[in-house]
């Protein structure tokens, strides 16, 4: 009796542990559809904000993480949003190492350029005068136009990462394109 | 213009979308799952090592707040523990010390108690003298002997230097006051004639024919007042008959009682122990006879009644420093023998 009853036991225990293997192997097929399906889009989020395509992608590995960690994931209701969030928050703790890094880029490219500026702005075709302009904006104008570009991510999206409101991501959207505008044309002037 | 603007626009576009979605490099899904699972493997080796104990008592420590607000709390309100469950049985273990019990060792031990308890109390209440100086108590006892009736008080005396005894005779007459000494012829008439007196009881009658004055019974014949000092016939001292000394007749002193007061002690002298007694512990009364004269000196003092261990001589020389007011007959200092008793104890 004692031994049928211990043998039943362990079975509902192997039961249970199979259980609990399927349920882990099912959330961790989940997530990792979700990688493959969000990595590129969070990739472009964290990009937007820190510029540079090796701190993205720490920021993005990182995100994951604390997402793995976390149950919060399971409940998401707007994906796109809870992930642009969650990226947008890891790469701005990222921010003063990219910026760092950054200057120092710059400067290695001022010092490698050789010319004088204005021959190299006569080169430079438009399109990288428009992408240094777009640098040069003041970061609470930069981020919302940037991200307002990114493939799929509405303005909603956008006000939710930044934990803004939507409104004002849209006022910001366009005062930073009339003010690439009137740069953008105020230097063409200045090259005539 | 517009034109212009329209194309602009379409380079803006152009260009963020270029900037804004830039292209992750090839294998970042591969990169991200390498990385969640060195976290996963990471985070099953931290498990194992706390689960063995590494990390828990080195990695925690309590804050010294938080460790002072958890004693305040312990000390104000604290936390019930848990009962505690005994898990361990007592195992019968051989005791080595014992050796049973015997009835006859258990009365020894009694007796032997009790005869402890006996010897501590009996050292507490005896008191011990080993060379602390003794205390005594003097008592002095003046026994007035039981004075005679007054014809029995024969004592006294008298006598004038004379080659010899008293004569043979009739005494003159007897008188409380002595104002004329009898005197043996030839004796030359006075110009006031006073009647020679004794000074003897006047109820004391001794009957004699012989005319001449002396003594009833003396063999002598002739004419003599007898060898004594005073003033008195006979050969003692003083006014009176007889060997003794005073007035009176008779031999001895005057005896405490009837017209006689006793001797008042003034000043007394607590005797000395002597060594041998104090070692044999000698405790008793010595009796001792003395005179007391008419200054209240102490005279003629001797033991009657000793107890030795040179006690009657310690007793003797104090007696002989006492001080008396005199014993007092008709307002007269007189002479008196009496007995005091001296005690010594041992406390």
């Amino acid at each position: 009796m004692g031994v049928r009853v211990q043998a039943l036991t362990e079975l509902v225990e192997d039961g249970r542990d199979e259980l609990r293997c399927d349920v882990a192997m099912e959330r961790d097929e989940r997530f990792e559809e979700m990688v493959a399906r969000q990595a590129r889009f969070m990739f472009q989020v964290a990009f937007g904000l820190l510029r540079n395509r090796q701190d993205a992608e720490d920021a993005v590995q990182e995100a994951f993480l604390k997402l793995y960690r976390g149950e919060a994931w399971l409940r998401m209701e707007n994906e796109k949003g809870f992930l642009a969030r969650t990226v947008w928050r890891v790469a701005l703790d990222h921010l003063p190492k990219a910026v760092e890094r950054m200057t120092d880029v710059a400067e290695m490219q001022l010092a490698a350029s050789g010319g004088s500026p204005e021959q190299s702005v006569v080169d430079e075709d438009e399109r990288a005068v428009l992408r240094r302009l777009i640098d040069g904006l003041p970061e609470e104008l930069r981020q919302p136009l940037v991200l307002s570009s990114v493939e799929e991510m509405t303005s909603r999206e956008v006000a939710e990462a930044m934990g803004i409101p939507e409104g004002t991501v849209r006022t910001r959207v366009m005062r930073a394109r009339t003010e690439l505008r009137r740069r953008f044309v105020a230097m063409k002037e200045g090259q005539r | 213009m517009r034109d212009q603007m329209e194309e602009f626009e379409m380079l803006l576009d152009d260009v963020l979308r270029e900037v804004a979605n830039p292209q992750p490099g090839t294998g970042l899904k591969q990169r991200v799952m390498m990385r969640l699972e060195m976290a996963a493997a990471q985070a099953l080796e931290l498990r194992g090592m706390a689960e063995v104990g590494l990390l828990d008592g080195g990695t925690k420590q309590e804050s010294i707040l938080s460790s002072l607000w958890s004693g305040l709390r312990e000390l104000v309100l604290p936390s019930k523990l848990s009962p505690l469950v005994l898990e361990s049985r007592p195992v019968v273990a051989l005791d080595r010390m014992f050796e049973g019990r015997s009835y006859r060792a258990a009365g020894w031990a009694v007796v032997a108690h009790i005869f402890a308890i006996l010897m501590v109390g009996f050292a507490a209440t005896t008191k011990m003298h080993i060379a602390a100086p003794v205390r005594m108590v003097t008592t002095e006892l003046v026994v007035p002997p039981q004075a005679p009736p007054k014809a029995n008080a024969m004592h006294g005396g008298g006598g004038q230097r004379g080659p010899t005894p008293v004569t043979k005779g009739t005494p003159p007459k007897f008188a409380e006051q002595q104002l004329v000494a009898p005197k043996a012829p030839p004796m030359m008439e006075p110009k006031i004639h006073i009647e020679p007196t004794l000074e003897v009881q006047q109820d004391v009658r001794m009957a004699s024919s012989v005319p001449q004055i002396g003594v009833a019974n003396s063999p002598l014949l002739g004419m003599s007042m007898g060898s004594g000092k005073g003033g008195g016939m006979g050969s003692g001292n003083g006014n009176g008959v007889g060997p003794g000394s005073g007035g009176n007749t008779g031999g001895g002193l005057r005896q405490i009682g009837g017209g006689v007061s006793a001797p008042v002690l003034l000043y007394q002298v607590d005797p000395e122990f002597s060594e041998e007694a104090r070692r044999s512990k000698t405790a008793g009364n010595v009796l001792v006879n003395l005179w007391v004269d008419e200054k209240g000196n102490p005279t003629h003092v001797h033991v009657i009644r000793g107890i030795g261990v040179g006690l009657d001589e310690k007793a003797v020389a104090a007696v002989k420093l006492y001080k008396f007011k005199p014993a007092m007959e008709n307002e007269k200092p007189v002479t008196v023998e009496m007995n005091v008793e001296v005690t010594f104890h041992i406390f």
